[in-house]
């Protein structure tokens, strides 16, 4: 085939996977056609992506892993019918020869069924451990399809590509796209079909004749977009050209503003939240933002929106619940970036080809645009897939580790528990041995009881995972993308199966070349003395070295991710979240159109709302830190020249009373004076304060703000006067460090259509609420009021990934250590109970009860050292690589480091010293006769 | 312990190979796409059961290997399968077969007489 096809990661896998099966067909069918299987499947899939696209091609992929499965089967069962036959068999035909090995396999399965049953608490104990690793693992995987492995819900995602702005000036990563930058793009690309845009989420409030108003989220779609994703409307129509209008760019700079659209699509959940599901819902009409609008269609289920956090704040993967067409005006010269872009790369084209046009487009716009040039922008295509996991793939490969360790320990238990079973069958094999079973024979009733025990494991870990997915997605990010798809799907099903069969092997490996090498005679006489060889001791002792290194690692893991909660949580945000309601409110329509009106009606709501009994004070901000509401600017102090590029910093506007509501301290200076109108007095943050006028007072400094397009129009420019300082509010960078520096100017200069409540209450918020809502509906009935949020509940969310990470790791963690300190256990008891006959001698010979306690606990005390040595050496490395993931603390912080070995040598000597007390315990008389 | 050739039934999955190969020797992935496009996609052949079938028919002499690609140097030579006399009895006898099937469908009125088969 074409050795210019691109290589896609799903066929990798597929090819890695059919590699993989191939390993168990019989030697012969490997090297006769291994290659020409692997060669023909990989070809073949190109032919079936060409034609039915990436669904396809992954649909393929499981049938010809399935049939390549059953032909391996097949391949062994032919394998083992044409088997040399045994002596005492004469005959050239084996009419029954099949049926022979169907009984051999039954009677194994038989034989083990009644060996475990009989030893119901080992069993359990294997069953259990098992059921937990593999479930845990199987857990975090279905995660991780879902959100990171599984494609987008589009035709071919694989050839979609986000296309962003890296503005290096203002150190922003990923910005939405203006419309000129998509006209050039679009005249000069050779390497994509397709490149359309959207605009939004947007919260417009809605009504209809038969409905209660509310706020929903409103995403509009260049009329290509649904097109170039390959989705269709489950019911209707899709946009096109005459649904939509030129839009005014005026509404990009107002971040409450609606745009108008005359159609819209219904998003599924949406449809059947207010619609129940109506089918005749195609042709009605609703009224989105004082606009009328009517419905075209419905939205397949699993369509979905995936939105860059730039533009759409920390709720971003919050569920769109109307789709809008809009027609943008790409002839305009230059303007802001509002966009987010997406295109459809051309058949053949590589992601990296797509890419590397973009920017050498992008190289060309930095010098024929003035914009492009100051603010450094690097135009880039990612495929979309990746963006959208991209923020939460990290934390979610990283607990996928942590399963994976929590699994090889379970492993190592079970083997350590198969192996001290193993020792008390010595006798049981040899009999069998004596009696003529051959090695091939007693190796394969070990597996037949390592498969059964595994697959009860991974059947009891599938209820394991189901139930552990519910738990960890009330715990999850809101963030996280396509949270809501999570499941069992035939992915994580085959992913629990590989799961088992790697435990089986890895824990069944050792006991069964123990057995094996039982000789039927020498076991026979020998008396159950000294117990098991001394290379099976090792092996077993390495065992658990092995299990407390890996322990270790965890635990560490888990200690960093806590202090980097604990750094997180105790950080002070520059505001008192106790006892702070929050809500917003809209004022759109016609009469709230001029902003004295606007500004009117938001302090007698204010005024009326501090009447009420149980409430301090309140006060109303364009946007409450930690929402994501954000509107950047940037400013020039009397001393820059216009050429440079100024101050970058966020502009908040408030009204008079919002830093004493909020408990932000004013540090210097003064509030805004609530009689006065002036527009042109600001306070400043702490930061910026040091960063622009270091060792002088900014009060009464003049600093000139760079309002970019507000109101449609052009850049203005606002010369204001900084008139106080306040302490440093955690907002757009969460509540790990500073975000950028911030201007707050007074509300009604910077309000559109309506601004946050902040209310700090004397008592219990949901007892105040209903009267607030009382009050702001005797002013206005229908003004939708919404996010009715504690102000602690910002912060909650800021910080839930680190506190999901970190609870999941915590608790792998505390489950290693248990297995571990399991584990050690039944080492040294055991190891006690071989030498039960020496103590007793080295007892009637005169050591104390004390000497025998320090050998035992020395013992187990050593191991676990060695665990610990070993494990610090994978932890350092490994927490460096993941340093992102941890927040004011060092990987190598020694507190953590020491206080996890502390914790875990502790644990450790703790199961050693019960199987020692016992030893010390002994009366020499009876351990001699023990046997 | 070689089989004799009537040791081995024909399968639905061999005779595909079969057709795939009677017009001309191919490999592996030329059958399967041979197959596939033939069928119109109802029938995506299993490389494994693709491999093993050969396998079985090379066994009862129904097809035979050639190497081909002598001057192909993008990778390791390819074999091409090419269709025995043997093999074409078989598969024609169980075309016969099936075609016999067919009529007796279309004497039970299951199949319209005008549709070609």
């Amino acid at each position: 085939m074409t050795q210019s096809t691109p290589d896609f990661p799903r066929d990798r896998l597929g090819a890695a996977l059919v590699r993989l099966v191939l390993l168990g067909a019989p030697r012969r069918f490997r090297s006769d056609f291994g290659d020409s299987i692997v060669g023909a499947v990989a070809a073949r899939a190109d032919d079936v992506r060409r034609r039915g696209g990436t669904s396809a091609v992954s649909r393929f992929w499981a049938r010809q892993i399935l049939d390549l499965l059953k032909t391996v089967v097949a391949e062994r069962i032919d394998g083992l019918r044409r088997r040399p036959r045994p002596l005492i068999s004469t005959s050239r035909t084996f009419p029954e020869k099949e049926t022979l090995l169907m009984d051999t396999l039954l009677s194994d399965i038989r034989y083990s069924v009644r060996a475990l049953i009989k030893q119901p608490g080992f069993s359990l104990i294997v069953v259990i451990t098992l059921a937990l690793g593999i479930g845990a693992n199987t857990a975090i995987f279905s995660i991780l399809d879902a959100v990171v492995l599984r494609p987008l819900p589009y035709v071919e995602p694989d050839r979609l590509m986000l296309i962003t702005d890296e503005m290096r000036e203002y150190d922003i990563a990923r910005a939405p796209l203006a419309t000129y930058e998509v006209r050039n793009l679009r005249e000069q690309v050779r390497q994509f079909e397709m490149i359309e845009a959207s605009v939004g989420p947007f919260q417009a409030p809605v009504t209809s004749d038969d409905g209660d108003p509310e706020q929903v989220r409103q995403m509009n779609l260049t009329p290509g977009f649904l097109g170039m994703l390959g989705v269709q409307p489950l019911t209707g129509r899709t946009f096109v050209e005459q649904d939509s209008e030129p839009l005014d760019p005026a509404v990009f700079s107002d971040p409450d503003a609606v745009i108008p659209a005359t159609v819209v699509l219904l998003d599924y959940a949406f449809w059947q939240r207010r619609y129940g599901g109506d089918p005749d819902v195609v042709g009605t009409e609703l009224t989105i933002g004082g606009r009328r609008a009517t419905v075209i269609g419905v939205m397949p289920q699993a369509f979905r929106m995936f939105v860059l956090p730039m533009i759409g704040g920390p709720g971003a993967n919050l569920p769109v619940d109307l789709y809008g067409p809009v027609q943008v005006d790409f002839t305009q010269p230059t303007g802001p970036g509002f966009l987010q872009v997406v295109g459809r790369l051309g058949p053949g084209a590589t992601p990296q080809q797509g890419n590397e046009e973009i920017m050498a487009i992008s190289s060309q716009l930095r010098e024929d645009h003035d914009r492009n040039r100051r603010g450094r922008i690097h135009t880039t295509a990612v495929p979309w897939g990746e963006d959208v996991s991209r923020d939460v793939r990290p934390a979610l490969l990283a607990l996928l580790g942590a399963v994976g360790f929590v699994l090889l320990i379970a492993c190592a238990n079970v083997a350590n528990l198969l192996l001290a079973r193993a020792t008390q069958r010595r006798q049981e094999i040899a009999v069998r041995a004596a009696l003529g079973a051959r090695k091939g024979r007693i190796i394969r009733q070990v597996l037949t009881e390592s498969f059964l025990l595994a697959g009860t494991g991974g059947l009891l870990g599938l209820l394991v995972a189901g139930w552990g997915v519910q738990a960890m997605l009330t715990l999850q990010p809101g963030g996280m993308p396509r949270a809501d798809t999570v499941g069992i799907s035939t992915g994580v099903l085959l992913f629990t199966v590989l799961a088992t069969v790697l435990a089986v092997v890895l824990f069944s490996a050792a006991p069964a070349l123990a057995l094996s090498s039982v000789r039927g005679n020498l076991v026979l006489n020998e008396r159950g003395t000294g117990g098991g060889s001394v290379g099976k001791t090792r092996l077993r002792a390495g065992l658990v070295v092995a299990e407390v290194a890996l322990s270790l690692v965890l635990l560490i893991g888990a200690g960093l991710m806590l202090r980097s909660f604990d750094h997180l949580t105790s950080a002070d945000p520059g505001f008192r979240p106790d006892n702070l309601l929050t809500f917003q409110l809209q004022t759109p329509g016609a009469e709230y159109r001029d902003p004295l009106v606007r500004e009117a009606f938001l302090k007698q709501a204010v005024q009326n709302t501090t009447a009420l009994p149980g409430v301090e004070s309140v006060s109303v901000t364009t946007g409450l830190p930690l929402s994501g509401a954000l509107f950047a600017g940037s400013f020039f102090t009397e001393t820059m020249s216009a050429e440079e590029p100024g101050v970058e910093a966020n502009y908040r506007g408030v009204m008079p009373g919002y830093f004493d509501t909020m408990g932000t301290p004013l540090l210097q200076g003064r509030d805004f004076d609530p009689l006065s109108e002036s527009n042109e007095l600001v306070l400043v943050d702490q930061q910026l304060a040091e960063h622009t006028f270091p060792g002088e007072s900014p009060l009464g400094k003049r600093i000139t703000l760079r309002m970019p397009g507000l109101a449609g129009g052009p850049v203005t420019f606002v010369e204001v006067e900084i008139i106080g300082v306040v302490a440093n509010v955690r907002d757009d960078a969460g509540m790990a460090e500073l975000g950028r520096r911030t201007v707050y100017l007074p509300h009604r200069f910077l309000a559109f259509g309506g601004g946050s409540f902040a209310v700090r209450t004397t008592q219990d918020a949901a007892q105040v609420f209903p009267q607030i809502r009382q009050v702001i509906s005797d002013l206005d009935p229908s003004l939708p009021l919404f996010a009715v949020r504690s102000m602690q509940s910002y912060i909650d969310d800021a910080v839930a990934p680190v506190r999901f990470t970190m609870v999941l790791i915590g608790l792998f963690g505390t489950f290693a250590l248990v297995l571990a300190a399991i584990g050690l256990y039944g080492v040294l008891a055991n190891s006690v109970r071989q030498q039960t006959r020496d103590l007793g001698v080295r007892l009637a010979f005169g050591a104390t009860s004390a000497q025998i306690l320090k050998q035992v606990v020395g013992r187990g005390a050593g191991l676990a050292a060695l665990g610990v040595v070993i494990g610090l050496a994978i932890a350092i490395p490994l927490t460096r690589a993941l340093r992102s993931l941890f927040i004011g603390v060092e990987p190598t912080d020694p507190l953590t480091l020491v206080g996890i070995s502390a914790l875990l040598l502790g644990v450790s000597v703790l199961a050693c010293y019960l199987p020692a007390r016992r030893a010390a315990a002994l009366d020499p008389a009876s351990s001699l006769r023990s046997d | 312990m070689k089989r004799a050739q009537n040791d081995v039934s024909i399968t639905p999955a061999m005779l595909h190979i079969l057709l795939a190969i009677a017009g001309g020797a191919q490999h592996g992935y030329g059958i399967m796409r041979e197959v596939g496009e033939r069928t119109g996609g109802a029938t995506e052949l299993g490389a494994g059961t693709l491999y093993r079938s050969i396998k079985k028919m090379l066994d009862a002499g129904w097809i035979a290997e050639i190497d081909a690609d002598e001057d192909n140097s993008l990778g390791p030579a390819r074999r091409e399968y090419r269709i025995t006399v043997g093999g074409r009895e078989v598969a024609s006898s169980e075309v016969a077969q099936l075609n016999g099937i067919v009529e007796w469908a279309r004497a039970a009125q299951l199949l319209d007489p005008g549709e070609p088969v």
